[in-house]
């Protein structure tokens, strides 16, 4: 009952494994069409792409001199209109923020290879990719495919390229999400390229009910405390500038109490590694309106608000006064 | 060893190109011609995956196997009648490595009620579990059964033969040592494509179904019943799909080696009542249940067949894991195996059988995942109370999901019902276990929609924990 013979395997011997073969070339086939989807129809990575994009051209229109790059999930990209820091504030700012599900890792590599000496780094990456393993998100893999910049793939001791290339793959959550969105007859994305303004700014037009995440484990885990002390190191050898600001989250009256006490203790765990930016809000807003489809992406009025409030902070802040 | 890991994949690759090329340049020599050199390269090629798991796993696997060994050559030399009395030195040491770091910190806790971490929150050492009983079983076939005593290298192949090591299947000395002890690194067309047959299907089975499942489980709040009843589901299917996965690319790549494994898995979501099912799931551990403990115990027969049932699932739940709720799990199963065979004579439509049967395993798979005792009484308490299965818990569940998780969620459910459709077919039209899904056009459907299907982000085989 338990022999492993196969039920229909040929009576017919042959020197050509022809099954095998088959098989393999069918999974290399997969794997090719699944990678020219992921690099050239997905419209998720397609979005990020031209998000690049836009970040990339507003790069090369900025000054190389105080130049301030903010990088962070999703939260960041909606969040910080580089052009108003430029106009109303006259500061030189680069918003590196993409998705969150490319992973920490991903966007700590991203904004270092914009970084040059003298720049000022600011991670403003939610603190829920900070309290487990810092490894690469599938995500992450495909941006850095899509963008063209290979060598992010890089690790300095393993040859990981094998793995990379096949995390060029779209995934179940992805192509079942698709079929939905065919049967339901509804856009492929929920955000349009028309939402994405000069430097990579993503002014959220989709509208959602937001609820207040309520208290959660906020807690930085030992891969994440090891790779900030590593970003940490790598930015003080290229002489540039690290320091953390928290994210803006919804939270309801009754649960900002305990998010602002555990957000608290999070910037203190991080405050040990990379100077905080001080924020008085303690990364909590309790505005239910300004919040667009999700407890980090403000509606383009309120990251104007962010976009001020952040430049006030950087202004009357000075890496000095962080508790190290 | 994780067979999910592209590492696990590159090594073998690496390990086997390597061999290949020095029986090429080798050839000629004896060593090459007798084949000495298959056999030990398959011996360091198992050594060397283990000790790259860890330094431990490597450590204890070779101290169990040097003192199963050694133990057994010297009790093979004595008198057979005193077989028994060895024996019953040797199993007690033999599972004591098991008993120390899976059991002692529970031991600790549980029984004798100390604080903390008796063994300091080591890590089980990996597969434990399944070579520690492959060699028991070939310590009392040896001992007691007066089987003949193999080359020590040949044993050292047979405790730590790579495909099946970390878990299973737990394999039978007359099974796999002959084909260990003839053992040839030659390829073969009917080999590779029987092997690559499994193969896929157990990584369609693994990273298309069971991976998928795993980004959809949630255990959910203890007072909504069906939250509960959706994880149950949920854990049943990923944890078929996952094991069967594992134990189908063990069975393929030792296919592909020229080597024949049981298969572990015969579709047990067929099943239409609980001895089928345990006939199919989790084949060579039942097996190993009914030869080692079972039948010595007394078997089926006289009066005390219902202690032995007991005794058996009670034993199967505390191996899976240290815990209460794994004994519950065990003497839920032995009760239920207990009913049914003192309802035997109750006529049940095969049907109603089979709707019972996946019923009360998603059940009992509650006992399984659920591992803090208080939230799994809360659970218990729920699904008993008519009340938690009103409207109101069914609007919690969907409300609980968003619309691209719920397309998500029946997206792979669908997929998971169309193979277990599928395996019914391949039984219902007499035929073996997924002989439906190991069709070449089929496997190569399922070839495609694992590439396409699997996520970017790996999981570890669960059976890995055990």
């Amino acid at each position: 009952m338990t022999s492993s013979t196969s039920p229909s395997e040929s009576a017919l011997p042959s020197r050509v494994p022809r099954l095998a073969l088959a098989l393999l070339t069918a999974a290399v086939l997969a794997w090719a069409l699944g990678a020219w989807y992921t690099l050239r129809w997905n419209p998720e990575i397609a979005f990020f792409h031209r998000v690049h994009e836009a970040k990339r051209a507003w790069a090369a229109d900025l000054s190389p001199s105080n130049r301030v790059l903010v990088v962070g999930g999703s939260g960041c990209m909606t969040s910080i209109d580089p052009v108003r820091m430029r106009e109303a504030h006259g500061l030189n700012v680069l918003n590196l923020g993409l998705g969150a599900g490319a992973g920490a890792k991903f966007l700590g590599r991203y904004a270092m290879d914009w970084a040059r000496p003298g720049d000022l780094l600011i991670l403003s990456i939610e603190p829920g990719l900070l309290n487990g393993a810092i490894d690469w998100k599938s995500l992450g893999v495909q941006l850095a495919a899509a963008n063209g910049t290979w060598h992010l793939w890089d690790e300095p001791d393993r040859w990981e390229w094998p793995g990379r290339l096949l995390g060029l793959r779209p995934g179940g959550q992805h192509l079942f999400t698709l079929l939905g969105k065919a049967v339901l007859r509804q856009p492929w994305y929920r955000y349009g390229l028309d939402e994405i303004r000069p430097g990579g700014w993503h002014a959220v037009a989709a509208r959602r009910d937001v609820p207040s995440p309520g208290p959660g484990p906020v807690t930085l885990s030992p891969e994440a405390r090891a790779w900030l002390a590593d970003l940490k190191a790598q930015c003080d050898q290229r002489g540039v500038r690290l320091a953390y600001a928290i994210p803006w989250f919804y939270g309801s009256e009754s649960d900002r109490p305990v998010m602002v006490d555990a957000h608290r203790r999070f910037l203190e765990d991080v405050g040990r590694l990379v100077p905080v930016l001080p924020d008085p809000s303690m990364g909590v807003n309790t505005r239910r309106e300004d919040y667009a489809d999700s407890l980090v992406h403000p509606t383009p009025e309120a990251a104007r608000r962010r976009t001020d409030d952040l430049a006030r902070l950087l202004r009357g802040w000075r890496p000095a006064d962080a508790p190290r | 060893m994780n067979f999910a890991d592209l590492r696990f994949w590159e090594c073998l690759l690496a390990a086997l190109l390597g061999a290949a090329g020095i029986r090429w340049a080798f050839g000629g020599t004896a060593a090459v011609r007798d084949g000495r050199f298959d056999r030990w390269f398959l011996l360091m090629l198992g050594l060397i995956l283990l000790g790259l798991v860890s330094w431990l796993t490597f450590v204890i696997h070779l101290g169990v196997a040097v003192f199963t060994f050694a133990s057994v050559a010297w009790g093979s030399r004595r008198p057979a009648s005193q077989g028994r009395w060895i024996l019953a030195a040797v199993v007690p040491l033999q599972l004591l490595p098991l008993l120390y770091y899976k059991y002692a910190d529970f031991l600790w806790r549980e029984v004798w009620g100390g604080a903390g971490s008796w063994t300091g929150s080591v890590a089980i050492p990996a597969g434990i579990s399944f070579y520690t009983f492959q060699l028991v079983g070939f310590a009392v076939d040896t001992l007691i059964r007066r089987e003949p005593l193999p080359r020590w290298f040949d044993f050292l192949n047979f405790a730590g033969f790579f495909p099946q090591i970390v878990a299973g299947p737990i394999e039978r000395r007359e099974a796999l040592l002959p084909q260990i002890e003839g053992f040839r690194l030659r390829w073969s067309a009917a080999n590779l494509d029987a092997g690559f047959r499994w193969m896929a299907l157990g990584l369609f089975f693994k990273c298309a179904l069971a991976d998928n499942l795993a980004t959809q489980f949630q255990r959910g709040p203890a007072a909504n019943a069906y939250h509960i009843w959706l994880a149950n589901v949920l854990f049943g299917l990923r944890i078929y799909y996952d094991f069967a996965g594992y134990s189908l690319i063990a069975v393929g790549i030792a296919r592909c080696l020229g080597m024949r494994l049981s298969l572990n898995f015969l579709s047990p979501y067929c099943a239409t009542g609980p001895a089928e099912f345990w006939r199919r799931w989790h084949v060579t551990l039942s097996q190993w249940f009914r030869d080692y403990l079972y039948v010595p115990l007394g078997g089926g027969r006289g009066r005390g067949w219902a202690f032995n049932v007991a005794v058996v699932f009670l034993v199967s739940g505390i191996w899976h894991g240290a815990g209460w709720n794994f004994v519950l799990w065990g003497g839920l199963h032995a009760l239920w195996l207990i009913a049914a065979r003192l309802a035997a004579r109750v006529r049940v439509p095969e049907p109603l059988g089979w709707l019972g049967t996946v019923i009360i395993a998603a059940f009992s798979w509650l006992f399984f995942y659920e591992t803090n005792p208080s939230v799994l009484w809360a659970k218990l308490a729920t699904l008993a109370q008519p009340a938690a299965y009103g409207p109101a818990a069914l609007a919690a569940l969907k409300a609980s999901f968003s619309a691209g998780d719920l397309v998500t969620l029946g997206g792979t459910l669908g997929l998971c019902g169309l193979t277990l459709v599928a395996e019914w077919r391949s039984l219902a039209g007499g035929g073996e276990a997924y002989s439906l899904l190991v069709r070449p056009w089929v496997l190569v459907g399922l070839v495609v929609l694992t590439v396409w299907l699997a996520p970017g982000d790996q999981n570890d085989f669960i059976y890995f924990a055990f």
